[in-house]
């Protein structure tokens, strides 16, 4: 239960860590001091187009995003300095964590009932497994 | 990385063929074993602040390199005269695991050090992004049921033989 309850949080910690990285982006050498765009294609709706200054590590950035999200959404864009180099992709999902917390739990319950179906634990053992 | 239901769900598949001699289900097990460590390890290490040492537990779990003697060590667990075959079987399992995640895109860089520790160059195929395996998780479990039907379909015909 322990292993599940921390997959569980690291899938949050995924999320927080594309945060992460977008400020990386605005935090980037390269960028400094200019104002880059983020181009963001949301499902069943046109491109839009954000802007930020790199040096003033403009995180409105990240609430004009966050504010189309919900769970229906995706986010899917490219950040580019003034060289026009693509530097990052990102993507979000908004309740969809939940649910992928669920699929992982449910990959590891059943890897844990096929395994079990072919061994035996012997916990007075150092050779736990078993072949039934 | 593809979620744990994925990867249990195509080792499962290619576990039912012949070649692994009734170890398929340490195939499967093989599948999941480098997340499992690698998440589980990921929150304890950032807990007491050792991120830099969950790095190398990373390389530890999600390289080639690294998982043959990862493997190596867990195949110790098993019984003395299937214990070599376990450790093939689950290194197999493992190497597929390592194989699916290279698949993915990243979304900074990727971390498949496939050539560790010869070299730091990652590889990435970028085929689908990370949420992208949720919307093909309810056909996986189809085949799975139908799988585990079918098997219990002939685990009962030979019973009843």
């Amino acid at each position: 239960m322990l292993i599940i309850s921390c997959m569980g949080i690291y899938i949050d910690l995924e999320v927080e860590k594309r945060q992460v990285t977008i400020e990386r982006c605005l935090e980037n050498p390269d960028f400094n001091g200019k104002v880059i765009e983020v181009t963001a294609t949301l499902l069943n709706k046109n491109s839009e187009v954000y802007r930020a200054n790199s040096s003033k590590k403009d995180f409105n950035l990240f609430s004009k995003i966050d504010l189309p999200l919900n769970e229906k959404i995706k986010i899917l864009g490219t950040c580019r300095g003034k060289q026009g180099v693509d530097f990052i992709k990102f993507e979000r999902f908004g309740g969809l964590r939940i649910l992928k917390v669920s699929i992982s739990l449910l990959g590891f319950i059943l890897c844990v009932y096929v395994f079990l179906r072919k061994f035996q634990i012997r916990l007075n053992r150092f050779s736990i497994f078993k072949l039934k | 990385m593809p979620d744990l239901f994925t990867h249990f769900a195509l080792g499962y598949y290619i576990s039912k063929l012949n070649v692994f001699a009734g170890l398929g289900s340490v195939f499967v097990l093989g599948n999941i074993l480098p997340d499992l460590f690698t998440r589980a390890m990921g929150i304890l290490f950032s807990f007491l602040g050792l991120s830099s040492v969950f790095g190398m537990f990373f390389l530890f779990t999600h390289t080639p390199f690294g998982l043959v003697f990862f493997v190596y060590l867990l195949s110790f667990f098993f019984e003395e005269e299937i214990r070599f075959k376990v450790f093939i079987t689950m290194l197999l399992g493992s190497f597929l695991h390592l194989f699916l995640d290279t698949m993915q895109g990243s979304f900074y860089y990727s971390l498949d050090f496939l050539f560790f520790p010869f070299s730091f160059q990652t590889f990435s195929l970028n085929l689908f992004y990370y949420n992208d395996t949720t919307y093909i998780a309810p056909f996986l479990l189809i085949f799975f049921l139908i799988g585990e039907y079918r098997e219990y379909r002939i685990k009962k015909a030979d019973n009843a033989v």
